[in-house]
């Protein structure tokens, strides 16, 4: 119980960072040194970032055990929701002293969408393959499942 | 006892390795080749270099002004680049000859691009005198780059009017 408490709060302390404080910053900097930039930092980050933590706390805190497996796939799902609105699904454009500039890659947001699909997919379907290892019985701790390395005595 | 890695686990293993092998292996390649080809731009628009060679033409006798520019790409990335270099106009006294060029990688292009205004005199006088002009550059098949650009301060008069 310990260890799941100081995983969920490590993995807390890592989301914080990334969903809240490096954004907070980063606009920070945008508006202080580059304050004509068409660039901002996009609202939706921090709701990103509550749902992500969320899922992602849930996850280090139920890890090996079923009830991991939509903490995973939902963190994964939204990961790839969130890589497909942060790039406009590939096609970025910004107008600045009469230039305008366009950026398109949607191909290459296809292939990078394509880990976060494969993790979410990836989640359930180790835990059944765990499960069916063990016989059809349920499992209350596949490593796998929850993408770490499997726990010793974990699995059936 | 440690227990057998089923054989299915294993088979998830390969595909999340061959996903991430395949994600991080185009994305360095595209990283590269946007690199090399920005640093082949750069070097070409530096001093010395004649990347870009402009030329206008006015006629007297019919007023009419051509703007050509001749364009030279060199690809020193890893994927086929396509250039184009287009304009439009809502003046029906503008007509462009749009340019367009796909180089293989290790080589280098030539870009033809002129536009002609009929009047420049009437051009500049009147209302609709904008000339959008568009460098478009594509990474085949990852990524493409286009850069809208006025190409009304180009038209000038002889004289600088």
């Amino acid at each position: 119980m310990r260890k799941r408490v100081i995983a969920a709060l490590w993995a807390l302390a890592i989301n914080l960072v990334l969903w809240v404080v490096v954004p907070y910053y980063l606009g920070v900097f945008l508006v202080r040194y580059v304050p004509a930039t068409p660039l901002a930092v996009p609202s939706f980050v921090y709701e990103f970032g509550v749902l992500f933590t969320a899922l992602d706390v849930g996850a280090a805190f139920f890890q090996g055990m079923a009830v991991s497996v939509p903490f995973l796939s939902g963190a994964a799902l939204l990961s790839a929701v969130y890589l497909w609105l942060v790039t406009d699904g590939g096609d970025l454009h910004v107008t600045t002293s009469g230039l305008s500039i366009g950026l398109s890659f949607q191909l290459l947001v296809y292939l990078f969408v394509l880990p976060s699909l494969w993790a979410a997919a990836r989640a359930p379907l180790s835990y059944l393959i765990w499960k069916r290892a063990a016989g059809g019985e349920p499992i209350h701790g596949a490593g796998e499942v929850a993408g770490g390395s499997p726990r010793e005595g974990a699995r059936p | 006892m440690k227990p057998r890695t089923p054989r299915g686990i294993w088979a998830l293993r390969v595909v999340t390795v061959t996903v991430a092998l395949a994600v991080v292996v185009v994305a360095a390649t595209v990283a590269y080749s946007a690199y090399e080809d920005y640093s082949g731009f750069r070097s070409g628009l530096s001093a010395g270099n004649k990347m870009v060679v402009g030329n206008a033409v006015y006629d007297q006798a019919t007023g009419a002004e051509t703007i050509s520019f001749n364009v030279t790409v060199p690809n020193r990335g890893l994927y086929p680049l396509n250039v184009s270099i287009s304009c439009s106009s809502a003046s029906p006294s503008v007509q462009c000859r749009n340019a367009t060029s796909d180089i293989l990688p290790g080589q280098q292009g030539v870009l033809h691009f002129s536009m002609t205004v009929a009047d420049v005199q009437q051009f500049l006088g009147s209302a609709d005198r904008q000339i959008n002009g568009t460098v478009a550059m594509t990474l085949a098949p990852f990524a493409s780059l286009s850069v809208g650009v006025n190409f009304t301060s180009f038209v000038r008069l002889p004289g600088g009017a």
